[in-house]
């Protein structure tokens, strides 16, 4: 039995629900975190699309059949969170998605839990134009350094469009990058 | 997939991240020339994860508390004497109003529910979300062309599809 379907297992026991859930959050808290506060920006809105995630998941763990891997099921909670959460947000503001994400990054600067350089910033910005699904792809590819196939189990999309969408991905940071240093 | 480089330019506090080399690289060479930074330069509180377990349990754990009836239970028997009183109203014979139409609904209130969530699945969503081996073309279509009329609209140069689905089949 693979570590992720004991784990599985013993989440799906009642009586060892609680002791499995704080091995879950330690093992995946952190790959959560990151994907989540890629997509959200700054860290108390990462914080609170975290925790839904993790009690989303607590709650809707028996519901878990074990078809994807045990990440790949937690992963989709946590992008559904934080889309959600964007969305929410920008209808609350009056924004379009775009327009609050370039918003959230122009509010990095004076971030105390960001200490990127002009150049992060830059790209950062150049993210925040791009569709979700190219700057998810981007992430997991560029940051997260994920093969194709690991990305395509993931996402549960093919490996040829996770490649097209990642090319347009760069061409677009590149040509952004371009001609803002121009 | 390599924590460092995810990681990497996030400065991360102590004892979290046991690896956390608290580098930011310089710049990598993109296939152009152009350059782009590895890390997207984010940083966390200190302690943000020792506390996290913490803070989740006390979510999780919230007791919904103790169900108080919202009427005494003398009252049940008036209550129920009440509403038996008014399903007899509702149910004696009177005039029966018109069902209600699809033409009597007011134009924006359909309009508002062919936008609902609209915007909560792009193109791209639905065609990836759509579960298509599961659908079966009697799923969206009442009368199925039959073949001799599919091979009779194939052998025209005809743009419109309407009138292969024609409720009588003429």
């Amino acid at each position: 039995m693979s570590e992720d379907a004991d784990l599985l297992a013993r989440l799906q026991d009642p009586a060892r629900k609680e002791a499995a859930f704080r091995v879950l959050l330690e093992t995946y808290q952190q790959r959560l975190y990151w994907h989540i506060r890629r997509m959200v920006i700054s860290h108390d809105d990462t914080d609170d699309v975290l925790q839904n995630t993790f009690i989303k998941i607590f709650r809707h763990i028996d519901s878990f059949k074990g078809e994807s891997k045990l990440y790949s099921w937690m992963y989709r909670i946590a992008t559904n969170e934080s889309l959600s959460f964007m969305k929410k947000r920008s209808r609350r503001i009056g924004l379009t998605d775009q327009e609050l994400r370039e918003y959230l990054v122009d509010s990095l600067e004076a971030d105390p839990y960001f200490d990127g350089d002009q150049a992060q910033l830059q790209l950062q910005r150049a993210l925040a134009g791009l569709p979700d699904k190219q700057r998810e792809v981007f992430n997991l590819k560029y940051f997260d350094e994920m093969k194709y196939e690991e990305i395509s189990e993931l996402l549960g999309t093919s490996v040829g469009g996770l490649k097209a969408s990642y090319h347009l991905a760069v061409k677009k940071i590149e040509s952004y990058l371009k001609a803002i240093n121009a | 997939m390599s924590e460092s480089k995810a990681q990497g330019g996030f400065r991360v506090p102590d004892g979290y991240f046991e690896e956390f080399p608290g580098r930011i690289k310089e710049r990598l060479e993109g296939s152009d020339g152009t350059t782009l930074p590895e890390d997207a330069g984010f940083r966390i509180p200190d302690g943000y994860f020792e506390n996290l377990g913490e803070r989740l349990e006390s979510r999780l754990g919230n007791d919904p508390g103790q169900v108080r009836p919202l009427w005494p239970v003398q009252l049940g028997w008036a209550a129920a004497a009440a509403a038996a009183i008014a399903l007899l109203f509702a149910l004696w014979p009177a005039t029966t109003a018109d069902p209600l139409e699809f033409k009597d609904l007011a134009g924006v209130e359909i309009q508002q529910y062919l936008e609902a969530d609209r915007d909560e699945w792009d193109a791209y969503e639905l065609a990836e979300g759509l579960p298509l081996d599961d659908i079966a073309v009697s799923d969206v279509l009442d009368n199925l062309p039959e073949e001799e009329q599919i091979l009779d609209y194939l052998s025209r140069d005809n743009e419109s599809v309407d009138e292969l689905y024609w409720d009588d089949h003429e």
